[in-house]
């Protein structure tokens, strides 16, 4: 294969870009994708790409035959994904359901706009509780990482095929709109050849010298139903166990304690640094996964730190709060910051806010 | 000869005869399908439908190559009648699925099992889409004009004035609109390739119906693209008749508005085409097909005669090209080592 991206290399590459060219080096080997702003780049980059690597690229009639795509190309045991934004993800609902009760691993990825309805193509992060609670009907769970640049857009697609396929799960990339539009410089560090995945014992192949397969999500027996979905909840009991990843900086010593994922945690980082110029100790708690969603870690940090207010940070009227709450327990007050049409804070809106929340508790 | 009635009933007796007085005479059983008693009700169709497929399956040696796409209704268990490999996908949503195999499997023989509601409702766009990709797959789509699985609702192809739980009056066009031939409506699409509706209403129409399945899936192997048959098959449950009542109201009634017959069945241009005059500017490269000039760019000569010429593409060092961009690089390529 030509050396399109080569790898050990900093290049610059605006964000849907990157991603779309990690899962081709991951070994994706099968995209659909429907046009939608801001993720269209996804599509656009694959068009031109994933035939040079011998992959199936495809543009559907909709977000529901894209991924209903993927769910025949996963079937099949390919490396599969598709991108969309947030009305796309919606419609994709019924999808991710069926995939998630027929266990197939897959790549979903959502460049999220802000909503509800048509809403505007402005960064959001305001799909958080669908993404990590209502993705579609049922008892079930999709893994979720939350990349904060463009590096992590690369990294996480490599991750989040490994933990699909480790856990036959579907597993999304929960970005917002500026990380897929805005360019960084990036490293590509490894390449996978699809040759050397090996074959999942599930596939729908053709029954050739083995007995047939099945993949299904239809239990009509409710015993048997039960014994299936408590699989499933084993599967999510392991997920919290083995694969929740955050990261936290200036935590030690720190009184105030913001948590952010995505975009946000950026502004918050520079509001942090901002804050300890001026004196204030602030620390910053990043979950990497939204779920499993680190509660553990994060409770452990308010404790060990005694931390004395927590702020959290979002493109959203509030939602990833309920997950901090989840975690601390009523430990200490909780305050938010969060904005909701599509614009994003500035750090100096997060200092005012930490400097406000400093006087409270001096 | 239509078979029907009486004459239907006879033959059915002197075949139970016939196989108890010669046991060395008996119907094989295709190694596509499982010995299991089916769920489907007395009278049905799908068991008829399910058989063929079973058969054609084996007679085509494909069995074990063969990916099931299985859509929502009554069939949606064909996977435990069908020995084959299997997958489960969404209300309306099995042609997309099939799609997302045969794209990454060109390899595997993918068939779609739809019933009307499946298809030809919630599905629509799934199979319109299907067929104007022209996607190499087969669709098996029962038609028998009722929602079965949950209980008799109208279904898009529910007849005018056909009684349903939910045209309790009979469907009124007025208020409900009028039955989708689905299969008329896929063949103005360029991309479908071979439709043809057939019935499971007596054995004649069996052996019909059992030629036109094996056709779709033949083409498939020949990579001829979308192929669909439309079974008309009967459900006695929900239209509330007995069963050779059912099978009666298919030829009479069912069959005047959806004709059974050859919809379609256009050799591919791009392949007749291959086949006569095969490129030799890919040098080995695969060529996969043409597309059209005068589907962008119509233009005739002073007699009225299209001059738009068909451009072969298909793949160059990986890549979707067409001959002439093909032929266009390396010249490129031998001016570079000039």
């Amino acid at each position: 294969m030509a050396e399109r991206v080569p790898l050990d290399e900093r290049i610059l590459m605006k964000g849907n870009e990157a991603l779309a060219e990690a899962a081709i080096k991951a070994g994706c080997r099968a995209f659909f994708g429907y046009p939608i702003t801001p993720a269209s780049e996804i599509s656009a980059y694959m068009a031109q790409h994933m035939g040079e690597a011998g992959g199936a690229f495809l543009q559907p009639e909709s977000e529901i035959s894209s991924v209903n795509m993927v769910f025949g190309a996963a079937g099949v045991g390919v490396r599969a994904m598709t991108a969309s934004s947030s009305p796309g993800i919606s419609l994709m609902s019924e999808g991710i359901s069926f995939l998630a009760g027929a266990e197939l691993p897959c790549l979903l990825v959502n460049m999220m706009r802000v909503g509800p309805g048509l809403g505007g193509i402005q960064p959001s992060q305001a799909d958080y509780l669908q993404a990590t609670r209502g993705l579609g009907h049922g008892d079930f769970r999709v893994i979720v990482l939350a990349p904060a640049n463009v590096q992590e857009l690369v990294d996480f697609v490599f991750d989040a095929f490994e933990l699909a396929e480790s856990y036959r799960n579907p597993a999304l990339i929960l970005a917002d709109g500026v990380l897929g539009q805005m360019m960084e410089p990036v490293v590509f560090r490894r390449e996978v050849d699809p040759a050397d995945l090996p074959e999942p014992s599930w596939s729908t192949t053709g029954a050739t010298d083995r007995p047939k397969r099945i993949i299904k999500s239809l239990y009509l027996d409710p015993d048997e139903l039960e014994q299936h979905n408590l699989k499933l909840q084993a599967k999510y009991t392991r997920l919290k166990q083995e694969a929740v990843r955050w990261k936290t900086y200036d935590a030690e010593g720190s009184r105030l304690l913001i948590v952010a994922y995505g975009t946000s945690a950026r502004v918050a980082y520079h509001a942090m640094e901002l804050a300890e110029e001026r004196d204030l100790p602030v620390g910053l708690f990043r979950p990497l996964t939204v779920y499993p969603y680190p509660h553990e870690a994060l409770r452990q940090v308010v404790e060990e730190e005694d931390i004395e207010r927590v702020l959290v940070v979002e493109l959203s009227a509030g939602q990833m709060i309920e997950d901090v709450r989840l975690a601390v327990e009523g430990r200490c007050p909780i305050d938010f910051l969060g904005r909701s049409g599509g614009s994003i804070p500035t750090s100096l809106e997060v200092l005012d806010k930490v400097r406000e929340l400093a006087v409270a508790m001096a | 000869m239509e078979v029907q009635g009486r004459d239907r009933d006879q033959l059915a007796d002197r075949r139970v005869r016939d196989s108890q007085q010669s046991p060395a005479v008996v119907i094989d059983h295709p190694e596509g399908l499982e010995s299991v008693v089916t769920h489907y009700c007395p009278g049905c169709g799908h068991g008829i439908t399910h058989r063929l497929i079973a058969d054609v399956l084996d007679d085509l040696g494909v069995r074990e190559t063969a990916v099931g796409i299985a859509g929502v209704g009554c069939a949606i268990l064909i996977y435990n009648y069908l020995n084959c490999d299997f997958q489960e996908l969404p209300h309306g949503r099995a042609p997309a699925a099939a799609t997302g195999v045969k794209r990454v499997r060109p390899d595997l023989t993918v068939f779609t099992y739809q019933g009307d509601g499946d298809l030809a409702a919630i599905g629509t766009a799934e199979i319109v889409h299907a067929a104007a990709r022209s996607e190499n797959i087969t669709v098996i789509y029962l038609n028998n004009c009722v929602y079965g699985m949950t209980g008799g609702q109208m279904a898009p192809t529910t007849l005018v004035g056909q009684r349903s739980q939910t045209s309790p009056e009979g469907r009124d066009p007025t208020t409900q609109g009028y039955p989708i031939r689905v299969s008329e409506m896929l063949a103005t699409l360029d991309g479908a390739v071979y439709l043809e509706r057939v019935s499971v209403s007596h054995p004649e129409n069996v052996k019909v119906a059992h030629r036109a399945i094996k056709k779709a899936f033949r083409n498939q192997l020949e990579g001829k693209g979308f192929s669909l048959v439309e079974v008309l098959s009967p459900c006695p449950t929900n239209w509330g008749m007995k069963p050779a009542d059912a099978m009666r109201w298919i030829d009479e009634t069912v069959s005047q508005y959806y004709p059974l017959g050859v919809i379609k069945d256009e050799q591919p241009v791009r392949l007749a085409h291959l086949v006569e005059h095969p490129p030799t500017d890919f040098q080995g490269d695969h060529v996969h097909g043409f597309w059209y000039e005068t589907l962008t760019h119509p233009t005739e000569d002073e007699q009225g005669r299209s001059t738009n010429r068909l451009h072969p593409f298909g793949r160059r060092g990986g890549r979707w090209v067409s001959v002439e961009r093909s032929r266009r690089d390396r010249d490129e390529e031998e001016d570079g080592k000039d």
